[in-house]
């Protein structure tokens, strides 16, 4: 196995609300190699944005650290973590490839190589064509592609994707994560993808960390070792459903009062 | 404005004219006090060519435009502080909410009685009444600002400066511009009111005199130039707002 590019050592964060200090993550150990794609599930509230954010040097850990090719991340490192988030978030006085093109643009890179790399983006996320479209008028799932090709603009090793398809409708959903394999296989970055759905965590990813409730632990870390590319019949293998159910054990208990 | 809304204005205004002609040419309105379109028409061309008119024009131009760019940064600042520093916000926020309710005009008296009537008085009453729309939309437009994309610019790397280019004035230069153009109809109609209520110039004072002096068709000659130069500052800020705001229009 590949050397990990992101690691969380130790990881323990708490927030203050009115003084009191709310745990929402405890010890917290990941290492994620080269290329790997890690899904993240736990309860809601168990603490699975946070981690994203900490990991993107948004926030600062009460304990721990974050290293990402082995340097410590303590602001975000826009040039080695690309992040999506789960509405797209586009500028909306920008214009799709201007909108790709916004990472570069705030590096100082000069507009016509900006727009060159930030045109090839919007290619590989499959919106060519609509570079001039505003966000308001693409639909949600083009949106999130733009998001996709503004994270990968600046070619960083990894992508941290906060919930990215759960404000989408069921069958944009399912496209979407075929494209997001797509891209990935012709990218290979590591991807750190948080999400609620258990069958989209266990469908995309090479491996599963479940977190418990509230301060988010790890409780399971599974390998998914499905083969890959992979289709749609897999989904009703019993490997796929058993390693569901694997996970949901864990969710259920942590979610009963 | 679109263009077949500036033809249903434009043929809006035209109708009430020919209206206006007709009621007149009936007897159905006293020429006494609404002269003819035509006549006031001839008032007009003789106005226009009088020095002291457009001396009594430009004054009230210059009033108008040295209270606008004294209330719009004045404003703006203040609207910042509120919406941005909590604990200025939290103390004056509600005083300011407060005043905006009190109308600005009862105060015009205590400006004579400081300032004299004087062009000092006129520019410090459309400030004082402009002022607070501006702080309005100030906080407004702060607040419009969509804190995700404040944590997307950070995410990609933005520091406070860029933050500021590239997030706060793109999301608030609609919401800027739409305010400062009702704190332009505030502030003309604050100069003008000064002017009617005591002045020694300005298109104002005209007005009140021509009134009281029954001279109808000078009156509403007088009138249509102001209407005309209101509704054409309007119209720019308007445009520049329908430009910057493109982005807001739904699909």
């Amino acid at each position: 196995m590949s050397k990990a590019v992101l690691s969380l050592r130790g990881i323990s964060h708490a927030f203050a609300v009115d003084g009191v200090a709310v745990p929402a993550l405890a010890d917290i150990d990941v290492d994620v190699p080269d290329g790997q794609f890690v899904s993240v599930v736990g309860p809601s509230g168990c603490g699975k944005s946070t981690l994203l954010s900490l990991a993107a040097g948004l926030r600062r850990p009460s304990r721990g650290v974050v290293l990402c090719d082995g340097e410590e991340v303590t602001a975000p490192m826009p040039r080695k973590i690309g992040m999506v988030f789960q509405e797209a978030n586009l500028l909306p006085w920008l214009s799709a490839i201007e909108n790709v093109a916004f990472p570069l643009k705030l590096r100082g890179v000069a507009k016509p190589q900006r727009l060159q790399a930030a045109a090839r983006m919007l290619e590989l996320t499959g919106l060519a064509g609509f570079e001039e479209r505003l966000p308001h008028q693409l639909s949600g799932g083009m949106k999130q592609r733009v998001a996709i090709a503004r994270g990968l603009v600046q070619d960083p090793g990894v992508l941290l994707m906060d919930e990215p398809f759960a404000s989408l409708d069921e069958q944009t959903r399912m496209v979407l994560g075929d494209e997001l394999l797509r891209i990935w296989s012709e990218t290979r970055k590591t991807v750190l993808f948080v999400t609620h759905s258990l069958h989209e965590a266990v469908y995309l990813a090479d491996r599963v960390i479940v977190l418990s409730a509230r301060p988010g632990r790890i409780v399971d870390d599974v390998d998914v070792s499905l083969p890959r590319p992979r289709t749609f019949a897999m989904t009703s293998s019993e490997r796929f459903g058993a390693l569901k159910e694997r996970i949901w054990r864990h969710i259920r208990r942590a979610e009963r009062p | 404005m679109r263009r077949h809304e500036r033809v249903i204005v434009a043929a809006g205004i035209l109708g009430l004219v020919l209206l206006w002609e007709g009621l007149v040419r009936l007897g159905w309105l006293d020429a006494a006090l609404t002269p003819a379109p035509g006549v006031v028409l001839a008032a007009l061309v003789e106005l226009l060519g009088r020095p002291e008119v457009l001396t009594s024009l430009a004054v009230t131009g210059w009033e108008v435009a040295a209270a606008f760019l004294i209330a719009v940064p004045v404003g703006l600042g203040i609207g910042f502080l509120l919406a941005e520093v909590p604990f200025v916000g939290a103390l004056f926020r509600p005083l300011v909410n407060f005043l905006f309710g009190v109308p600005k005009s009862i105060f015009l008296p205590v400006f004579i009685l400081v300032f004299g009537v004087s062009i000092p008085q006129k520019i410090a009453f459309g400030v004082f009444t402009t002022v607070f729309v501006v702080i309005m939309g100030g906080i407004a437009a702060v607040e419009s600002v969509p804190r995700e994309l404040l944590t997307v610019a950070r995410v990609y790397g933005a520091g406070r400066l860029q933050i500021v280019r590239e997030i706060y004035v793109p999301a608030m230069a609609p919401i800027l511009l739409e305010s400062a153009r009702l704190g332009m109809i505030f502030n003309i109609t604050a100069v003008l009111l000064c002017e009617i209520y005591g002045a020694r110039d300005g298109i104002g004072y005209r007005i009140a005199a021509w009134g009281e002096n029954l001279q109808m068709p000078q009156l509403y000659a007088a009138l249509a130039v102001v209407a005309a130069a209101a509704v054409g500052v309007n119209e720019a800020l308007r445009s520049a707002e329908a430009r910057l705001g493109a982005w807001r229009q739904a699909p």
